[in-house]
């Protein structure tokens, strides 16, 4: 027999091994790669703004995916290195050169991971085009969603075997550069013991964890708020805190054990939490990454009920059907033609209303960046134009009587408040007479709708009482007035063709060929185009339209994020995984020294699931209650309560954490097959 | 306490069938300290594994007091092991991230025994085998010798009927190997154990009160202790030197 074939032979033998990291690898570039197709193609980033927050977000949650395929990716060679470190070990101790298996070692994995990239490239292909077809069947089908792909994503996914080849080889460089047999041969019972640690590790590290959150959080919103001033960027290191709190608790949970006043349990404990502590800094750090992906996948996960939810039930809980708003005079609609139009559809309108609007010139404060990151408040008696509207209007459409003396005003929110708030005005500015008033704030009217297509926050509405109204509607014509025209329709959940028909006419109508968008660029000003629903100021906010679209952009994120769920929850399955057989192949003879002193395999079975539970429940409870906290206290912090969508929201986002646990109970429950027959293969 | 009748094992590799126990009879009385020494291949640690039941034999039986070591379920080995048997290891086989005293309670804790009194019961034992000292210690942290004595404390902390040691001297220096002789003769003498030892060390096997000499699988001959050691020593050096052995003398 020549070395060849004895290699080949081995090879066959372990042919598992190498199955396992062809399987990873093609596994990491396929999902990597697929995303990348998806996100870089224009349907997507048609749907993203650029430099907006959703492609920001979308961004960072892609690093989290990249970081977690990475990681499984090098975790899988780490095992295929610790089970070959035996063959390797005996085939150096009886003579065979270095150089020769060094050779040997590396074309083996260059050509398994070659062969899995191109693999994963390939098959990146009909995974993308079959998950885009499975949310354009089950979600939105228009022709804005059609499979389209770039070459940009399969070239991120070219980049990305190639620093996963170079990732993968390292490790082998590192592997075989061991000069010393032994060490090689004892790769795979190496162990980096943890001795115990004290019980306030525990209580430290939730302390920590909860204190990077809040400082890393809480603290730039409050100085912002008391001294308008932005803290640099690089106090997010406070997150740090929390990171170490992680690797705190995580340390105490896997090793800590004290006799103390629960004997029982801690002598029933015993001996798993020996084994953990034998191969714990390596399963602590395994913790921790799972505890990174879980957190990472579900905070991005949960962003979308909340999302969702709150604009359902603004949906819901906004009194007007279908409302528009045009600047007096730029396009002309008489009730006649929308009733007629309805007919055409068979809907039948009810309520129509005009209610005009006035576009006036209001105080406030200009801000002044600092380089610092001081914020200066410059106060300007015209500092902007704001919109006001006639409380007696107001009070038809919201169908309740809204109080506002002269000299007062309201301000139209969808949450109520009493709180009067620095940048509200106190000064109002005629635009054409100059002639300048002071105002009073008296509160909030709610209303869940809005006027503008803008987010809520930008182009603030108000309220003056009829006789102010009426003062500044004498003389104020053309660009200095609007005209809302509201109404309701029966079941406006099957009106969709009437208002996009009505939506196509009043954009038909509309002069020009070009509008402003909200960030004051042009935009072409067609019925087919999508970028006008998304940024312009005017576009009609008919609650029918508003679903579809919103269903659609949130379908793109929706299969974003579950994307990057999908890769994170593969990575934390595949780490928890190896992490399980690789304290079974260490811990074996411990098991085995187990039964000879009389340990029966329900014994057996205990402690090993007893190490199992830490390693997957732990993390799992540690970074689902993380993800869960920051984003409740996001949403308290947003405006000081947690309304009725969030609390939805909230529910929906403990469903997906037991779905994830219910898939973590699978690895689990797999893991423990794998386990039983790692220690009983002789 | 032990009794072997007509105990045969065969390896059997492809068709070629290696006997490695020939028709074994032997008892082992209730606190007997007994040797089975031999040269290599012939059975003694095969002896040993079939009494303990880590191996299946072929004919013959094994009786532990009322037992009939045979066609034993998982779960009625599991007890034998744990409660009828104690086991020390030539490599020790304690668990590196458990103290000596935490070891020296594992029967104990996987019989799941009260607490109080096995704590009491392995703090006995740490005394009287000269370890209580190195009770928080763990393995990485004492000698070879103090390992074994901790192994032979945890092989009696069930109270055995008794205990198997395998080559438990064969990696200690004549020091170390002399106090792990002194714990087994602590252990026959002040808790009246039966002690089952498969050795090379005839220095080792001087301490017994019988050696069993096996060679090709039988029984070649049985020693019993008449007068002092140092006499038995010789006459087990000079039945060695017969055999062709006598390695590891440790004197």
């Amino acid at each position: 027999m020549t070395a060849n074939k004895l290699y080949a032979k081995l090879r066959y033998y372990n042919r598992k091994n190498y199955l396992m990291l062809f399987l990873c690898t093609v596994l990491s570039v396929m999902l990597i790669t697929s995303y990348a197709l998806i996100y870089l193609s224009p349907t997507v980033q048609n749907v993203l703004p650029a430099g907006g927050d959703s492609r920001k977000q979308a961004v960072m949650i892609f690093a989290v995916a990249i970081v977690g395929c990475a990681i499984f990716s090098t975790y899988a060679s780490s095992l295929f290195l610790k089970y070959k470190s035996r063959e390797i070990g005996i085939l150096m101790a009886l003579g065979d050169r270095k150089g020769q298996l060094k050779k040997m070692l590396f074309s083996e994995i260059m050509l398994v991971a070659a062969a899995a990239c191109a693999a994963g490239l390939v098959l990146s292909f009909p995974l993308s085009y079959g998950i885009w077809r499975i949310f354009q069947l089950l979600i939105v089908d228009t022709r804005e969603m059609g499979y389209q792909v770039q070459g940009a994503g399969l070239l991120f996914g070219v980049g990305f075997s190639a620093v996963l080849v170079l990732c993968i080889f390292l490790l082998a460089v590192r592997f075989i550069n061991r000069t010393n047999v032994m060490d090689i041969i004892y790769e795979q019972r190496k162990s980096e013991p943890i001795r115990d640690v004290g019980k306030w590790t525990g209580v430290t590290g939730v302390i920590l964890l909860i204190l990077g959150l809040v400082l890393g959080y809480l603290v730039p919103v409050a100085v912002f708020k008391l001294f308008h001033f932005y803290m640099p960027s690089v106090w997010n290191v406070v997150y740090l805190l929390s990171a170490a709190g992680i690797y705190q608790m995580m340390t105490f949970l896997a090793v800590h054990s004290r006799r103390g006043n629960h004997p029982r349990k801690y002598y029933r404990n015993l001996i798993s939490t020996s084994m953990m502590r034998f191969l714990g800094r390596q399963t602590v750090r395994n913790m921790c990454v799972i505890i990174l992906l879980t957190g990472g996948a579900l905070f991005a996960a949960f962003y979308l009920p909340v999302t969702i939810m709150g604009v359902k039930e603004n949906v819901r809980n906004n009194p007007v059907d279908y409302l528009f708003t045009y600047p007096s005079g730029q396009i002309q609609f008489r009730e006649s033609e929308i009733e007629a139009l309805a007919d055409a559809h068979q809907i039948k309108i009810k309520g129509y209303q005009e209610l005009p609007s006035l576009n006036l010139q209001v105080d406030g404060y200009e801000w002044v960046y600092q380089k610092s990151g001081k914020v200066d408040m410059i106060y300007h008696d015209v500092a902007g134009t704001s919109t006001f509207f006639n409380a007696e209007d107001l009070s038809v459409l919201l169908k309740k009587t809204i109080e506002v003396k002269p000299g007062e005003y309201r301000m139209i929110a969808s949450v109520p408040t009493t709180q009067a708030d620095d940048g509200l005005p106190t000064l109002i500015t005629d635009p054409v007479t100059g002639e300048q008033n002071p105002v009073q704030y008296v509160g909030t009217v709610e209303f869940a709708g809005r006027f503008f297509n803008t987010p809520e926050g930008i182009n603030t509405c108000y309220v003056l009482s009829p006789e102010d109204f009426a003062r500044y509607d004498n003389h104020l014509k053309g660009a200095d007035r609007n005209v809302t025209v509201a109404f309701g329709v029966e079941h406006w959940e099957e009106s969709y063709a009437f208002a996009k028909n009505l939506k196509d006419e009043m954009i038909n109508r509309y002069p020009g060929e070009t509008v402003k968008d909200l960030m004051d660029r042009p935009i072409e000003l067609s019925p087919d185009n999508p970028e006008l629903s998304r940024s312009w100021a005017y576009y009609p906010l008919f609650k029918p339209l508003q679903s579809q679209d919103y269903m659609k952009n949130m379908a793109v994120f929706f299969m974003l994020f579950a994307y990057i769920a999908i890769i994170c929850f593969t990575a934390v399955g595949i780490i928890a995984y190896t992490r399980g057989v690789t304290i079974a192949v260490n811990q074996k003879h411990v098991f085995v020294d187990l039964e000879r002193l009389g340990a029966d395999s329900r014994y057996v079975d205990r402690c090993m699931k007893n190490q199992l539970r830490r390693i997957f429940i732990y993390p799992y409870l540690t970074g689902s209650i993380a993800a869960l906290g920051f984003i409740m206290m996001i949403l308290y912090t947003n405006d000081g309560r947690i309304s009725i969508a969030e609390a939805k929201a909230t529910g929906i986002n403990l469903i997906i954490m037991a779905g994830l646990g219910v898939y973590l109970f699978l690895v689990y429950a797999g893991t423990c097959k794998k386990f039983r027959a790692v220690i009983r293969e002789s | 306490m032990l009794e072997l009748n007509h105990l045969s094992k065969t390896y059997q590799t492809g068709n070629q069938a290696y006997p490695v126990l020939k028709d074994i009879s032997l008892r082992v009385e209730k606190g007997e300290f007994t040797a089975v020494m031999g040269p290599s291949g012939s059975g003694k640690t095969t002896l040993l594994n079939c009494v303990s039941c880590f191996i299946p034999f072929d004919e013959g039986e094994i009786h532990l007091g009322d037992t009939v070591m045979k066609n034993l379920t998982e779960k009625e080995l599991a007890f034998v092991r744990n409660n009828r048997l104690g086991f020390v290891f030539q490599d020790y086989m304690l668990f590196d991230g458990l103290t000596v005293f935490e070891n020296i309670c594992v029967p104990q804790i996987i019989r799941g025994g009260q607490i109080p009194q096995m704590e009491t019961r392995a703090k006995e034992l740490c005394r009287l085998f000269g370890i209580h000292h190195i009770a928080e210690k763990y393995p990485v942290d004492i000698s070879g010798g103090e390992k074994q004595r901790t192994a032979v404390a945890r092989a009696l902390m069930n109270d055995p009927d008794l205990i198997l040691a395998d080559e438990p001297t064969g990696n200690l220096d004549s020091k170390s190997c002399r106090t792990v002789i002194d714990s087994f003769l602590k252990a026959k003498e002040e808790l009246n154990a039966t002690i089952l030892m498969v050795t090379h060390d005839s220095f080792a096997a001087s301490f017994c009160d019988r050696v069993i000499v096996l060679k090709d699988g039988r029984i070649f001959q049985e020693v019993v202790k008449m007068g002092s050691r140092q006499e038995f020593f010789d006459e087990l050096l000079d039945l060695l030197r017969e055999l062709g052995g006598g390695e590891n003398d440790g004197e």
